[in-house]
């Protein structure tokens, strides 16, 4: 018998189709990743220094052309620049005419110039002279010659950096900030996720939506409201004791204030899984109630405390709105990476502190994996529910609490509403929409805050169409290993990549003229293309989970039938994870109209961002306008919300047929 | 799987069983092009198939967990397949009417699958499968996940449908009442390979490997030796048992099913040891409604214990009781003899 044929299986339409899409999604994220944040790995790598070797002059005063010296010699005779002085970003110049301290313009003096080979060049004035050969200037062109660095790849920017104690205290004061929060935040959260939880108290439902609003809004808005309470001509500065608002004790507040929902959901959903049974073997064994907490609660719910406190670090150690507007003097990291690029137009340097900053988020990116594995192991399928029984006392101590943080977030909201109303603090209290007219002042003015919307609504229908592809794709589509999983690494990246990085390595991918999608730097596609992408992990997740609750055999079923993939999508996947198709939007949406860090570095005149202009006209000491955006902003929100909260509604009850199991 | 070979014929029903992990359901899914094999052929109604991708053959299939697609009505579940075939609206309505009726649930078309027990949701799954009228059709457990009642009224259901149908159908199933009611034939699979293919009634009654005739139906087994190809060696008895192929000498498993030895009607005094008859001692009485089941020990047998099932008369007739002696009889036709290590 004739040994059996290697079977080469055939590839149907469905496969031909799928391996293209999912081509095309690939592609998208090692566009929108994997190559900016190489971009930045080198360009951290790349030190640019004035090689004085190179440069040789000629002088003749006169009298003949003197003999060939180089810029080298020179400044070895004349101790001109000291090494470090020659040390530069890519874009430092040099003029020549520091080598020659008795200069004159008016002089007749000759000079002439070579380089020794081409790697750097200088400029007369704008134009580029790159060859090897002598040229002769006269005085008054001399003085318009500058030389440009040479590069390459070194640790030198490294070195740079952690030598310089400015720079590097900010790694110090950063760590601080996120430790002290974390602990605050977390233990707050606790206490309130604790009361929710275990306490039948009354007003749950509206202390867990007052708790959701700093999700709403940017986070430098706590930060605006803050300098009303506790700033120089604050309402109730007394309370500081003398002490500053700006500066450390402002960052942590206002840090509080935007992490807290965070840590709360987490901190809720561990202690909702409980298992009631532990609660009753504790009883029946005489446990005292401050025992049983310290051996059953707490224990219980560590996985949860300890994925929030990693989440709030994360948050808080990569912020940058808030340390910009309150920080004072008192340098954080995020901040450092606006001021190098921004302010010293040093790129290299800035990144070289995106590749410090994403250290810690790394870090916790994967901590936070790990112990999720450990959380969903805990899980068993005959766990009993703990239903928490009336305690008069026990239930007014847990509303008393709640209620005193319920009031810290709303009169943070309050006073910024409140602010965006008052005409002139403190002079002027009379109340008015002049801070409303923001067309008359910097930062965009009120088609900045159409830009957001726009944005907001691009980034939440491509970024929901994108995310739920590649989710599909990971998910549903066989064969293909290697493809997939390198996908599904890259989609939990942006988790771990501050906004600010991915912004800067967006500059330094997108804005080189050699890169042929050059095009879209400056426009709304590169802001939508880096929102959804800095938030791309969270709602992959989403999607993710609601794919696999659909049967996993359904494409087999699908294909028995002889109906291609896409109508089963059409008609089935997409229409039972509705639900979670909305989820993922309204939290790019939102996300899309507070986030500030991603989109500093991107936006053009063109595309100016609410979220942007809320920090321009704080720094531009338009304060009150700052406030009266970053209430636009939460309106905005708070309208999308409902609207979201509408229509999943609507979608639930229309659907409730075949959702009741 | 390694090195499978199989033919199914025209309107049969097949039934691939064999324990968790024996290859079947990788078998099926091969034939389905779902999980294509690495190497070998697969050819329905003379074309070859075997590189073809799932769309491009012509199969039905329902899975254990029957994968009706939830936000679907019923009506539209079974007319999924139907749709890009260029039939009218009515002649589809139609076809979905005629489909319900054969699976025996009519007027059900505008209900969601939640709506329904489980055993209507295998029929639709069903209904589903057969709409296209295939060539073949594939269950994968599809009774697995019912409990015993459903599951018993089911089979006769599925087969009573296939009867009708005439489709050439394979059928996965772990459980051997299933397939021995069910299956015109059953193939047995154990780690990969085929141990048996045959009517269930040769399966059963003709094992030809010994985790054959473990797996289905019990079976009494001592450890003993082969003799000639057609006797084998147990302790000091030389008993007379079907064709073997065994070399003499070499350590086998002698074999027979309970119903199969024939106790001897005679008073409690010891017979002589002629042919395939000796006596042994009730060691164990289990009392199961209508019958007991007997568990006979003697120093012959060694550690091993042969078990007996008598009805509750003849127990009466022949004053079996525990620590009693009795004789009993292996047939020799119906005794068995297999090398151990085809378990």
């Amino acid at each position: 018998m004739s040994p059996a044929p290697i079977i080469r299986p055939k590839t149907s339409n469905d496969d031909r189709l799928m391996a293209g899409f999912m081509i095309v999604i690939a592609v998208y994220l090692f566009i929108a990743l994997a190559f900016p944040l190489y971009a930045m790995l080198s360009k951290s790598f790349t030190t640019a220094a004035f090689d004085l070797n190179k440069f040789e002059f000629q002088v003749n005063k006169g009298d003949g052309w003197s003999e060939t010296i180089s810029a080298f010699q020179i400044n070895e005779t004349l101790k001109l620049l000291k090494p470090e002085e020659l040390m530069t970003s890519s874009d430092g110049r040099l003029y020549a005419t520091t080598f020659f301290p008795d200069f004159s313009f008016r002089s007749k003096t000759e000079y002439r110039l070579r380089q020794l080979d081409r790697n750097g060049s200088f400029l007369v004035g704008s134009t580029r002279v790159a060859d090897t050969d002598w040229h002769t200037y006269k005085a008054n062109k001399f003085r318009r010659i500058v030389f440009r660095p040479s590069k390459s790849t070194g640790l030198d920017n490294y070195i740079t950096y952690f030598s310089t104690p400015a720079l590097f205290r900010s790694i110090q004061n950063s760590f601080f900030i996120s430790i002290l929060t974390t602990l605050i935040t977390v233990s707050i959260a606790f206490g309130f996720a604790y009361a929710l939880n275990r306490s039948t108290m009354r007003f749950k439902g509206l202390f867990r939506i007052i708790a959701m609003i700093p999700i709403l809004v940017p986070s430098l808005l706590p930060g605006i409201a803050l300098v009303y309470l506790f700033g120089n001509q604050g309402m109730i500065k007394g309370l500081l004791f003398g002490h500053e608002i700006y500066g450390p004790i402002g960052i942590v507040l206002g840090s509080i204030f935007f992490t807290f929902p965070h840590a709360l959901i987490i901190i809720t959903t561990a202690l909702a899984i409980s298992d009631a049974r532990l609660y009753e073997a504790a009883i029946s064994l005489r446990a005292s109630a401050w025992k049983t907490f310290w051996t059953v609660t707490i224990p219980g719910a560590r996985y949860g405390l300890i994925s929030a406190s990693i989440v709030v670090f994360n948050l808080v150690i990569t912020d940058f709105g808030l340390p910009k507007v309150i920080g004072g003097q008192y340098n954080m990291l995020a901040v450092d990476i606006y001021k190098q690029v921004i302010g010293q137009q040093n790129f290299e340097m800035g990144a070289v502190v995106s590749m410090v900053l994403l250290v810690p988020a790394m870090m916790a990116f994967v901590l936070d994996r790990y112990v999720q594995k450990r959380q969903v192991a805990q899980l068993s399928s005959r766990s009993v529910p703990y239903e928490p029984k009336p305690n008069r006392k026990f239930d007014a101590t847990c509303l008393s609490y709640c209620s005193v943080v319920a009031l810290f977030i709303l009169s943070l909201i309050i006073v910024c509403q409140y602010a965006a109303l008052v005409k002139l603090w403190p002079y002027n209290l009379n109340l008015g929409l002049g801070n409303y007219d923001f067309n008359v002042m910097d930062g965009g003015g009120w088609a900045s805050y159409g830009n957001s919307i726009q944005m907001a609504l691009l980034t939440a229908f491509v970024g929901t169409v994108v995310v739920f592809s590649g989710a599909y794709m990971v998910e549903k589509i066989n064969g293909f290993l290697i493809t997939r999983s390198s996908f599904q690494f890259l989609a939990m990246l942006p988790m771990a990549i501050p906004g600010m990085v991915l912004g800067l390595a967006y500059i330094f991918f997108f804005n080189d003229p050699a890169n042929p999608l050059n095009p879209i730097y400056g426009t709304m596609v590169i802001l939508v293309v880096c929102t959804v992408t800095h938030f791309y992990t969270v709602s992959h997740l989403t999607a993710v989970t609601a794919l696999k609750q659909m049967d996993r055999e359904f494409e087999a079923v699908a294909s028995s039938l002889k109906q291609p993939f896409y109508k089963l999508v059409a008609k089935v996947t997409v229409p039972v994870c509705m639900p979670s198709i909305l989820d993922i939007s309204i939290y790019l949406f939102v996300n899309a109209m507070t986030t500030v860090s991603a989109v500093i570095f991107l936006y053009s005149p063109d595309t100016a961002l609410a979220s942007v202009a809320v920090m321009n006209m704080d720094d531009a000491g338009d304060v009150a306008p700052a406030a009266a955006m970053g209430m636009m902003i939460f309106y905005t929100n708070v309208a999308a919300r409902l609207i979201h909260i509408f229509v999943t509604r609507k979608l639930l009850v229309r659907t409730q047929a075949w959702r009741t199991r | 799987m390694d090195d499978i070979s199989l033919e199914v014929y025209d309107g049969e029903f097949v039934c691939f069983l064999g324990p968790s992990g024996c290859g079947k359901t990788t078998f099926l899914r091969a034939i389905a092009g779902l999980d294509i094999q690495t190497s070998g052929t697969v050819h329905q109604a003379d074309t070859d198939i075997s590189a073809l991708p799932p769309s491009e053959r012509d199969f039905g299939i329902v899975f254990q967990s029957y994968a009706l697609f939830p936000n679907l009505t019923v009506e539209k579940n079974i007319a999924f397949g139907l749709e890009n075939q260029k039939l009218s609206r009515a002649d589809i309505k139609k076809r979905v009417d005629e489909l319900l009726e054969l699976v025996g649930l009519p007027e059900q078309e505008k209900k969601y699958p939640s709506q329904l027990s489980g055993g209507q949701q295998q029929r639709i799954a069903l209904a589903r499968a057969i709409a296209t009228s295939p060539g073949l059709l594939l269950l994968d457990e599809p009774l697995s996940a019912l409990d015993a009642k459903v599951r018993a009224y089911l089979r006769l259901e599925v087969k009573a449908l296939q009867r009708k149908l005439a489709v050439t159908t394979i059928m996965v199933t772990h459980d051997q009442e299933e397939a021995l009611t069910m299956a015109d034939r059953i193939v047995v699979m154990n780690q990969g390979v085929i141990d048996q293919i045959g009517t269930p009634t040769e399966i059963y009654r003709e094992p030809k490997t010994l985790f054959v005739a473990n797996f289905i139906g019990t079976m009494n087994h001592v450890n003993g030796h082969a003799a000639t190809p057609d006797s084998a060696r147990l302790g000091s008895l030389e008993l007379a048992c079907c064709k073997h192929d065994l070399a003499p000498g070499q350590p086998a498993v002698i074999s027979i099913r309970p119903e199969d030895i024939v106790p001897i009607d005679r008073i409690a005094a010891p017979v002589a040891q002629t042919g395939n008859r000796f006596n042994v001692t009730v060691k164990k009485m289990e009392f199961l409604g209508s019958f007991w089941r007997i568990h006979l020990g003697d120093e012959q047998l060694g550690n091993s214990q042969l078990v007996i099932d008598l009805s509750v008369n003849a127990v009466i007739r022949m004053n079996t009781s525990v620590g009693k002696k009795m004789s009993i009889e292996l047939p020799s036709d119906r005794l068995m003899v297999f090398n151990p290590a085809t378990n």
